[in-house]
């Protein structure tokens, strides 16, 4: 059993016996402590408490008791996941001596419960506030396709050890994009789903109407079955041809020839020439922003007031100038979020997918401080949310997928639905992967 | 009206009124550029915001809720 097994294989070996579940975990470990150091994807690495439950999966094949559809599957989790007896830092020096948790987070708890084996904790921007995975007490995650380059975030520790191949799954968060940027720059496959689709009970917060969790992983139907175990859905198989958009306007601005072209030849291989219209886009964004600064500061006053000077100081400075945005301001932009929310409802009355690039540029230099937006040089790392924030207000299920390429930097490309219509968009990229046009960009390694 | 600063031997009410002393947030003066900087993105998305005209007509839902 080497790395490139999907978690279907995998599981299928350790159930049957092929595998023991103690060997690749030792396997798993060894080759953290051997790569990590080029990705700086793992922040903790549960060396004793992962051969105990590896031990534990074998005991039960052994018994002849089913481990669960994970079975022997290496995750790691972001670090704002609480982990029974660790401290849950959310990224934060100041957290390294918090109290640890006392019961781990419902989804690690279910990833689990799957026979699935917890080998460590992943890097992330501090308290979950950037699209980059630079911490400034934890180091910058690089991407493993160009270690010049950024992984994305804030879940970047997460999509790098995916990417690199350390584990073939793990956990990350989504507030305003925070596992689809760092999926698209890593060119790997991540879903935020829906509001209230999976527990985020466990999780440490950060703007708590917007925060989701999801997976990361390497296919559409690893992104499927392990979907379904976090949030509980019975999919099916869905026999509706879906109704399927490009978004316009705000979409098409700002996008690098590149990722733009994808997005081209992928409408082109679907045969789809509708375009959907979503003017509201770019106020969706500025109002996902100025709740995010508005719900982070009031969140973190009472820390600032005391120890703002221990904060990541870019984190430092967004939130102490959130705590300070005017009452007025934050509840204009509610109120916008309840309009977008039935504009957006209304758009799903005529297409069952919407598809978007994820980000408007591959991954930039880890030293690049700027991008060009709307033809002005603007800040790289926030503004790697450009097409990921409205979708965020939105409050609907939003894959991430990569689109083939054969050389260069990795391309994703969202793909939005409405609640309850999962099963038709996870159908779809199963035959868009199995067709080829989407596909998991491979490193060099 | 001008806008008060600090430098004014005797600042209004309004100035009294700062945010940060009000919420109680102290901070060395080094850090006052990064605050502004992020401040700045603010205001930029506020005004976007705040210049959203709501449609009337696209929908019988067209107008934000109270």
């Amino acid at each position: 059993m080497n790395h490139s097994a999907s978690i279907q294989d995998i599981a299928k070996a350790v159930r049957s016996g092929a595998v023991k579940s103690l060997d690749l975990t030792i396997a798993t470990l060894d080759d953290i402590a051997k790569r990590n150091g080029e990705t700086n994807s793992f922040t903790r690495v549960l060396n004793e408490s992962a051969i105990a439950s590896a031990h534990e999966v074998d005991r039960k094949v052994a018994k002849g008791i089913d481990p669960g559809p994970l079975a022997g599957v290496p995750f790691g989790a972001k670090d704002l996941y609480d982990i029974a007896g660790l401290p849950t830092t959310a990224g934060a020096k100041m957290r390294i001596g918090a109290a640890p948790a006392e019961r781990d987070a419902v989804v690690v708890a279910r990833l689990k419960a799957a026979g699935a084996v917890l080998v460590g904790t992943l890097n992330m921007d501090e308290y979950a506030y950037g699209f980059a995975t630079v911490n400034a007490h934890f180091g910058t995650t690089r991407n493993p396709h160009d270690l010049n380059r950024l992984a994305g975030g804030s879940s970047g520790g997460s999509a790098a050890a995916v990417a690199a191949r350390l584990v073939p799954l793990s956990l990350g968060s989504d507030t305003n994009g925070s596992i689809r940027v760092p999926a698209a720059l890593c060119g790997i496959w991540g879903i935020r789903p829906a509001d209230g689709a999976i527990s985020v009970k466990g999780t440490f917060p950060f703007v708590e109407m917007l925060d989701t969790v999801g997976p990361f992983v390497r296919s559409a139907a690893e992104l499927e079955l392990v979907y379904e175990l976090l949030s509980g859905a019975e999919l099916g198989d869905s026999k509706t041809t879906p109704r399927i958009a490009r978004l316009d306007g705000w979409y098409a601005r700002n996008g690098s020839p590149e990722v733009l072209d994808a997005l081209d030849m992928l409408m082109a291989h679907l045969g789809v020439d509708d375009v959907a219209e979503m003017p509201e886009a770019e106020t969706a964004r500025s109002a996902s922003y100025l709740i995010t600064a508005a719900q982070g500061g009031a969140l973190h006053l009472d820390t600032m007031r005391s120890r703002a000077m221990e904060y990541d100081p870019a984190v430092r400075d967004r939130l102490l100038a959130g705590a300070m945005l005017p009452t007025a301001l934050y509840l204009r932009a509610m109120e916008f979020r309840n309009f977008f929310r039935k504009r957006v409802k209304l758009l799903f009355e005529r297409y069952d997918i919407l598809i978007a690039p994820t980000t408007p540029v591959v991954a930039p230099r880890i030293d690049q401080a700027t991008m060009i937006v709307d033809g002005q040089p603007a800040p790289a790392r926030a503004n790697l949310g450009l097409y990921t924030q409205p979708l965020s207000l939105a409050g609907i299920p939003v894959a991430s997928a990569p689109f083939r390429v054969s050389s260069g930097m990795p391309i994703g490309l969202q793909f939005a639905t409405a609640p309850g219509r999962e099963a038709m968009l996870f159908k779809l990229l199963r035959e868009l992967e199995s067709d080829g046009i989407l596909r998991t960009t491979e490193t060099n390694k | 009206m001008r806008t008060p600063t600090p430098e004014d031997s005797d600042p209004t009410p309004l100035y009294r009124l700062d945010m940060s002393t009000l919420l109680g947030l102290v901070v060395p003066p080094e850090c006052v550029p990064g605050i502004e900087a992020s401040a700045e993105l603010l205001r930029r998305h506020a005004r976007n915001v705040e210049a959203y005209v709501y449609s009337t007509n696209a929908d019988e839902d067209g107008e934000p809720e109270s």
